[in-house]
């Protein structure tokens, strides 16, 4: 009922924005309206934490048949978390927005923010693959047409079909994994994600936080770099982190080889973007590696048998990820707030990513778990480094903005100290401090490093002090162009405009003259090579 | 006029014949043409339960069969959802004939085209059916090749392909009660469903003698196109059927299901594989129907526990794609003045156009089985039961999957594209959000609710008694 409830109250706001500002426009009762709405929700999440797990059916597909299938919700200990955040993610945009003087912060904007926080709600807490895909497809196509909408003198047409594609696969590859999966009986939920079929769920999920491949279409419009726009990148991912975090812990049964080569390409993209999130001049143009590597390290957990472990770096990715990227205009005097972010994701005991060092070191430390410590030590040293760079002075606020930007943030610093204390049973440990201290080591000494230089990353500056500069930059350059994938378009119209061409000689052939002769002859073709032994 | 025979078969044909008299008065025309069939689809759907009717205290009697020239034409209260179905077809495609330039023909031809598939599926011995589908291939041409124009390659390629098909079912039909005479003549039965197949491929086009599909669809108007092509793929489905139920020779020839399988896979690929290199939409819909067919014929493939059940689930979800689809493709061939819709037209369309645009791609996302649309529940079934198949059929439908999302994804990478032409103003009339919003609705409802469009025909297969497992 709760569950309902919370849907409910966030798409009847969002409706009640739109038909009364199309009516009578007013901005202020707009905000207040999806500042309620959002608050409500985010509050009734709370008290959902008293009734977990909770399961809802919402819809049987064929009864009584082998194909028996069920659409329909359930919150437990794995995505109640995800949902919470989510929610606090979207009062903390609300919240933040009363500052910004962005042209596309509209109340329209504020409909969109509680909109797609229903909509990512719903495949949060489906309860199979099926209802997530279902989930996947509708808040992709509801993405979809916004961001038409916002680009509208068509610049963005490229990115845009890049976005969708990707997602689009992702959900394809979701389906073919639950069908895949299916062992011709009914089955209710994400028990159906077998070992053996547990990579195709993980490309999946990949594919939606763009990890494979390395590359999520960045979209310049204004309107999305603030508010809604980091609702729009970072509450797809949630649902993918909570697909991770259903996978079976023996991942590795299935092909040790394929396995082998998904971690290393894993590994590859944590470290890399991680270095990437340190180096990027603003966070603005960081916030793409952030995603990255948190979303690695989730997946890393499940290749190493502790999905369970996925979800702080999830919870990392949302939580203090968007307490820095909803810090904006960037006040010096609170630039304390985010740093509390730290509290998200440095996995010191006791904090809420205490737990997620299983997922990433492992009993013997091997030399994927060093990598692993040390882009860590990358993205923690970016998050301050980024903090710190944060020098602006506003004037001029109005009044309650004044406290309605430092409450924003203290929405998600409080909702990580809360999900830090009761999100799950078992959640407050003290973690491996194997990886815990070695970060912090290796943070320590890049602080140190980073005062020497005065935090600022100057080209002239590390071109003089770093040894091999030019060589390292090389590989770093070959390496940016080769994970961005700016190569396939080109790639793609090589091999395309030949097969088109060999096609279109084919198509010509069968639709020729001789025709109707050639089909019969690539039929005889066919009948022979299916009657041939051994080709069946 | 107590005959099932009369009331589904003779009077719409003759009704048909009538309208042919009055097709210049198009509104009358298209009233009628889509009141006929509607009227026919409630009688099959009130009779399907039992052919006595009892109205104020008096019972209607229907008498099942009709014996014309010598032949026997027998329609059960059982088979009445097939008809229910193919007049209800008729009906959705002359509700809307109105609104396009399809031409006078439509509204009579396309009664008489239905009531001709109708029967088709109840003549007895089943070898005239190949005579009446030959008719029908030639009662489309005013439709597919208007008068005043020169009879383009793709209808003659169709008509051909047809006409190929018949002697093959005729010649089949008389080896037919040589093997039911000595059930045991191996390479009888052998020839005889080398046959069977032979036709059926004529008839729908399978690959690689389905290169009429995209030039038939390439010259004609999508709203005629759709119909004639979407009622022949599901009566010849019908039809297949009734071979199978009626002959234990050819049902239980272990070979039969390799060779669907297979039949289905390459459909599936050789229509994927083409389709991502189009470079009109009129043509896109020829190999979706291509695809279509294999998956009709891969769930035919898999004969286990509740397959049926699939393919009827799979008929009504197909016939509403292919009915958004042509009315998508109609409405944008009318506000381009495009005949064949190009790709390069289509720049910017989503500016210009934004409902057309809306209800193209979710046509598109519907057809190729994307989650959330309507024919999603089925596809997904047949997907699962292709998990426990060989690898290679399995690479070669997913790898048709993939070039059925990139298809799509080209359409809207040309949507967004900036347009060509400088005026990127929306054109479209405000009176198209109803009826868009109305199909995208139904389209989603019914991917989430698959009962909306099962319920109505779970016992549309159920005179195939021999196939129920």
């Amino acid at each position: 009922m709760i569950l309902f409830a919370i849907l409910g109250v966030l798409f009847l706001g969002s409706l009640l924005i739109m038909i009364l500002h199309s009516y009578r426009p007013n901005t202020a009762r707009s905000w207040v309206i999806a500042m309620i709405t959002a608050l409500i929700a985010w509050v009734a999440s709370f008290v959902l934490r008293l009734y977990l797990p909770t399961q809802v059916n919402l819809i049987t597909w064929f009864p009584g048949t082998i194909f028996k299938e069920s659409l329909g919700f359930e919150v437990d200990y794995l995505n109640w978390p995800y949902m919470v955040a989510v929610l606090s993610m979207s009062v903390a945009a609300l919240l933040t927005d009363t500052t910004r003087s962005d042209p596309g912060i509209t109340p329209y904007s504020w409909a969109q923010t509680i909109s797609i926080t229903g909509l990512n709600l719903i495949a949060i807490l489906a309860a199979n693959p099926l209802t997530m895909a279902i989930a996947w497809m509708v808040t992709d196509l509801v993405e979809l047409l916004t961001l038409v909408r916002l680009s509208k003198a068509a610049e963005l047409g490229s990115k845009i079909v890049s976005f969708f594609s990707i997602r689009i696969l992702s959900t394809f590859m979701l389906t073919i994994a639950a069908s895949v999966a299916w062992q011709g009986q009914p089955f209710a939920g994400f028990e159906v994600m077998q070992p053996n079929t547990s990579l195709f769920f993980l490309i999946a999920a990949g594919l939606r936080l763009g990890v494979f491949p390395l590359n999520l279409p960045f979209l310049d419009s204004p309107e999305l770099r603030w508010g809604a726009g980091t609702l729009f990148r970072l509450t797809p991912a949630a649902s993918a982190l909570v697909l991770i975090a259903h996978l079976p812990a023996g991942l590795t049964i299935f092909n040790q080889n394929l396995v082998n080569i998904v971690q290393i390409l894993t590994l590859i993209a944590a470290f890399y973007s991680s270095l990437m999130w340190l180096t990027r001049k603003t966070n603005y143009e960081a916030r793409l590696y952030w995603m990255v590597t948190l979303s690695a390290y989730a997946i890393q957990s499940a290749l190493n048998g502790n999905p369970e472990a996925s979800r702080v770096w999830g919870l990392a990715l949302l939580l203090s990820g968007s307490l820095l990227f909803l810090f904006n205009p960037p006040i010096r005097r609170i630039r304390f707030l985010p740093m509390l972010g730290l509290l998200g994701f440095i996995g010191l005991p006791y904090t809420l990513a205490a737990s997620g060092w299983e997922g990433l070191v492992q009993e013997t430390l091997k030399f994927t778990s060093v990598i692993m410590i040390i882009s860590h030590a990358f993205l923690v040293l970016g998050y301050i480094r980024h903090i710190i760079g944060a020098e602006s002075t506003v004037t001029g606020l109005e009044k309650y903005a004044r406290i309605t930007f430092p409450l924003g943030l203290v929405t998600l610093i409080q909702t990580i100290l809360v999900l830090g204390l009761v999100g799950w049973p078992g959640v407050l440990t003290i973690g491996d401090l194997r990886g815990s201290l070695g970060s912090l080591s290796l943070v320590l000494i890049g602080l140190l490093i980073g005062w020497q230089f005065g935090f600022r990353v100057e080209m002239d500056v590390l071109s003089q002090k770093i040894p091999f500069y030019r060589l390292i930059s090389v590989v770093f350059n070959f390496f940016r162009k080769a994970l961005s994938l700016s190569w396939v378009p080109g790639l793609v119209k090589r091999v395309y405009t030949p097969v088109a061409g060999l096609a279109g000689f084919f198509s010509q052939i069968l639709e020729g003259d001789g025709g109707i002769l050639w089909s019969l002859v690539f039929l005889l073709i066919l009948s022979i090579l299916f009657l041939a032994p051994g080709l069946r | 006029m107590n005959n099932t025979v009369i009331i589904w078969i003779v009077l719409p044909a003759l009704l048909g014949l009538a309208l042919v008299l009055i097709q210049r008065q198009t509104k009358l025309s298209a009233v009628l043409g889509s009141l006929i069939p509607f009227v026919l689809t409630v009688l099959a759907v009130v009779f399907s339960k039992g052919l006595t009717l009892l109205v104020l205290g008096r019972y209607f009697i229907l008498v099942d069969s009709l014996v014309i020239f010598g032949r026997t034409i027998q329609i059960t209260a059982d088979q009445l959802g097939i008809i229910a179905l193919l007049y209800f077809l008729c009906f959705a495609w002359n509700l809307l004939s109105g609104l396009f330039k399809v031409g006078h023909w439509f509204n009579s031809l396309s009664l008489i085209i239905t009531a001709l598939w109708v029967s088709v599926q109840f003549i007895n011995p089943f070898l005239y059916s190949a005579v009446v589908i030959e008719l029908i291939a030639l009662v489309s041409v005013p439709l597919l090749s208007p008068r005043g124009t020169p009879a383009r390659s793709g209808v003659i390629r169709f008509l051909s392909m047809q006409t190929l098909a018949m002697p093959l079912i005729l010649i089949s039909g008389w080896m037919v009660s040589g093997i039911e005479t000595s059930p045991s003549a191996e390479a009888i039965i052998l020839r005889g469903s080398l046959l069977v197949i032979a036709g059926f491929s004529l008839w729908a086009g399978i690959f690689p003698i389905h290169s009429w599909l995209p030039m038939l669809t390439e010259e004609s108007h999508p709203w005629i196109i759709s119909f004639l092509q979407t009622i022949m793929q599901i009566s010849l489905a019908i039809f297949f059927l009734k071979f199978l139920n009626q002959y234990a020779w050819l049902r239980n020839l272990e070979e039969i299901k390799l060779v669907l399988k297979w039949i289905g896979a390459l459909c599936i690929i050789s229509a994927g594989t083409m389709v991502v290199f189009q470079k009109k939409l009129s043509r896109i819909l020829g190999y979706l129907y291509l695809s279509g067919t294999g998956y009709i014929v891969l769930s035919m493939a898999f004969q286990q526990q509740g397959w049926l059940d699939v393919l009827s689930l799979y008929l009504l979800p197909c016939v509403f794609a292919y009915w958004s689809l042509g009315y998508a493709l109609s409405l944008l061939r009318e506000a381009l003045g495009s005949e064949q819709i190009d790709f390069s037209e289509l720049s910017g369309l989503i500016w210009r156009y934004p409902l057309i645009s809306v209800l193209l791609l979710c046509s598109l996302l519907n057809i190729i089985g994307m989650p959330l649309f309507s024919l999603f529940p089925s596809h997904r079934i047949i997907w699962s039961i292709l998990a426990s198949e060989s690898l290679t059929i399995r690479l070669l439908i997913s790898i048709g999957l993939l070039g059925m999302i990139t298809m799509v994804l080209r359409v809207l990478g040309m949507m967004v594209q900036p347009p060509e032409v400088t005026d990127q103003d929306k054109k479209e009339k405000p009176v198209f959000i109803v009826p868009v919003v109305l199909i995208v609705l139904l389209m989603v409802l019914s991917g989430l609710f698959p009962q909306i469009f099962s319920a109505p025909i779970q016992s549309l297969l159920i005179s195939f008694q021999n196939l129920l497992l």
